[in-house]
């Protein structure tokens, strides 16, 4: 037989456990018995209150995410590689301007954005975005969206910088180009989404997103953010 | 018998929203809770043929998620954070009462040390037993935590002083 205070300290740890003991005591402890119930009601509360709202789109991300993992061991990297340069060459081929520049300059970015993912980090440590873009002569108003991967990279020999926004409608890949001209706008498509490379006043953004739309939007979105120092 | 894919994308519909509500609570940062859950699921995927019974999932992705919560610590040695104002006001607007309200900041002021074995408990339904095995801590220590962790909460609510005496 255990005594009240017992009792109470099982109901705390455990108050919807079938304890014969604890049964047993409030069966014949009216005091117990009401504190029991009090207990409980605070578990049912506590199950209400940690049930935050989940981000509806988390499960399609989490499979895109598990989707965009390298399946193959390393020493297939370069043969995965070349041929998705080859495939992106081809697409770009049908979709963007015969410029023979233009398509280089595009297959470049592309190739990086296909072959290049960036350690995800849980959070970003302050100011380390605008340290990256510090050097390369650029600043991004915070309000585009949260940062969740930033990078310095270089395309075609020129710096610039290689970010990840988590926008709303899902994560954003951003390379910041102030030294890479583009005279117009270039779209192309990746086996992770579709693309813009849009000229900026100073250089060019390249915008990658899971679908066309989401890239437009992005793209207007950071054009109002981005400021060339 | 099902596929990988067809695994995972189970385990990320049956888990993602209690891998969710743990990461929020555990890290106060909806992004950083988001972040955790992904990672999360780009290991289990890594190493779902290790998983050789479904029943003990979520219990997997659990360890899974907290070892990634610790990775994030090692690396940027952080501070403890409070749970981000966006949560709490979600909180708020889903449970109106101010009791809800009272509980939902003294779940968060809670330590650690106590709220995370209480998380454990009422988000994945784990006994005292496997809370122990989790958290690497002897069965008693978790009754232990999981009393003094409903005790303050109950003083919170009560507007007592926090006391462990027994009328």
């Amino acid at each position: 037989m255990i005594d009240c205070l017992e009792c109470r300290r099982r109901i705390l740890a455990t108050p919807r456990d079938n304890d014969a003991a604890v049964a047993t005591h409030v069966a014949d402890c009216a005091a117990c018995a009401t504190y029991r119930g009090e207990v409980i009601r605070l578990d049912l509360q506590l199950e209400r209150v940690v049930r935050v709202p989940v981000p509806e789109c988390l499960p399609a991300r989490i499979i895109m995410r598990q989707a965009s993992q390298p399946k193959l061991p390393a020493s297939w990297a370069w043969s995965i590689a070349l041929a998705a340069s080859l495939i992106i060459a081809i697409l770009i081929g049908r979709e963007v301007s015969e410029d023979a520049d233009s398509a280089h300059w595009t297959r470049q970015v592309v190739t990086y954005v296909q072959n290049t993912e960036l350690g995800h980090e849980a959070s970003i440590a302050p100011g380390e975005v605008d340290h990256v873009l510090q050097a390369i002569g650029v600043t991004l108003d915070p309000a585009v969206g949260p940062v969740s991967a930033v990078e310095p990279c270089v395309i075609d020999r020129r710096n610039g910088a290689h970010l990840v926004i988590d926008l709303e409608d899902g994560p954003v890949t951003l390379l910041i180009l102030p030294d890479n001209d583009t005279p117009h706008d270039i779209t192309f498509t990746t086996t992770n989404g579709s693309g813009i490379i849009a000229p900026c006043p100073r250089g060019s953004i390249a915008v990658l997103a899971a679908t066309r739309e989401q890239a437009d939007t992005a793209r207007q979105r950071i054009e109002r953010s981005i400021t060339f120092i | 018998m099902w596929d990988k894919k067809s695994r995972f994308t189970v385990l990320v519909e049956a888990f993602n929203a209690d891998l969710y509500r743990y990461a929020i609570w555990l890290t106060g940062d909806k992004h950083v809770a988001e972040d955790l859950v992904q990672e999360t699921f780009t290991r289990a995927w890594r190493s779902l043929d290790s998983l050789r019974d479904e029943r003990a999932a979520k219990s997997w992705l659990i360890t899974t998620l907290r070892r990634e919560n610790a990775r994030r610590f090692a690396r940027k040695s952080l501070d403890q954070v409070a749970i981000d104002v966006d949560t709490l006001e979600a909180v708020e607007a889903m449970e109106n009462s101010p009791e809800a309200r009272a509980l939902g900041r003294a779940l968060d002021n809670l330590s650690p040390d106590y709220r995370e074995p209480l998380l454990l408990q009422i988000i994945g339904g784990f006994s005292v037993n496997e809370i122990a095995t989790e958290m690497q801590l002897t069965a008693g220590a978790v009754t232990t935590r999981l009393f003094r962790a409903r005790q303050k909460l109950r003083a919170v609510l009560d507007d007592e002083p926090d006391s462990e005496a027994m009328p």
